[in-house]
């Protein structure tokens, strides 16, 4: 999956944000490239789960077929564990078209890292974080 | 009362790659059982052993969750747009 440095910036600074429960949001795209993160509200308010807020992800459907867009992933940070998806994120899998950011807070530089999660196995993907055009000199 | 419901894609293999249902029904609960009448299976992902929405699934009637209105027993009329929506979960656990 590809996406620029301002919107991992905005997904890193959403996560850092919810600490120190965890953060949760839908990045929405076409074709494996990043168009627009919504960053949604952890229903569970937890340290150690996500539920992304019914209502919020009722208006992200809404918005992105609306547009025109897909799932491309779902991202949720690990507050205090590794960016390594866990058996609950493998078991509450349910859009197997999403990809899976998970960001690590655990300690600093912050790391993400993508995976796909399909029927109970995982794989990682390469998370391609680039410049923006009008960046590059 | 005739209803379009959306079907996202973690419930479309129940329903033969369907992302769209016209179905006729008066509430929620029936429209679960008249999709169940055309795709057997679809209702047990939907409704939990009691008979009630299960958890992680959100169905909205127009713009509204129905859990916060009427559950099953929420009215239809003619024109309505039913989601039934997987939630998105997991975390550190």
């Amino acid at each position: 999956m590809r996406l620029t440095v301002a919107q991992m910036h905005e997904v890193i600074a959403h996560c850092r944000a919810e600490r120190p429960n965890e953060a949760c949001g839908i990045l929405a795209g076409r074709g494996g490239r990043v168009v627009r993160v919504y960053a949604t509200r952890n229903a569970d308010l937890s340290p150690q789960s996500f539920l992304i807020n019914s209502e919020d992800q009722f208006r992200v459907m809404t918005e992105t077929e609306r547009d025109d867009l897909e799932f491309t992933a779902i991202y949720h940070s690990h507050p205090t564990s590794d960016a390594l998806p866990s058996q609950r994120d493998v078991q509450l899998t349910t859009y197997p078209e999403a990809l899976h950011l998970i960001v690590s807070l655990r300690r600093e530089p912050v790391v993400g890292r993508a995976y796909r999660i399909v029927e109970g196995h995982v794989t990682e993907v390469p998370l391609i974080v680039e410049k923006e055009v009008s960046d590059v000199r | 009362m005739n209803c379009k419901v959306r079907i996202p894609t973690p419930l479309r293999r129940l329903t033969g790659n369907a992302a769209e249902l016209s179905i006729e029904a008066a509430t929620v609960g029936d429209l679960v059982g008249a999709i169940e009448a055309r795709h057997p299976g679809f209702a047990s992902k939907i409704l939990d052993e009691k008979g009630q929405i299960r958890r992680f699934i959100n169905i909205y009637v127009n713009q509204e969750d129905v859990r916060f209105g009427g559950g099953l027993g929420t009215p239809l009329k003619d024109g309505d747009e039913v989601s039934i929506i997987p939630a998105i979960a997991g975390g550190a656990g």
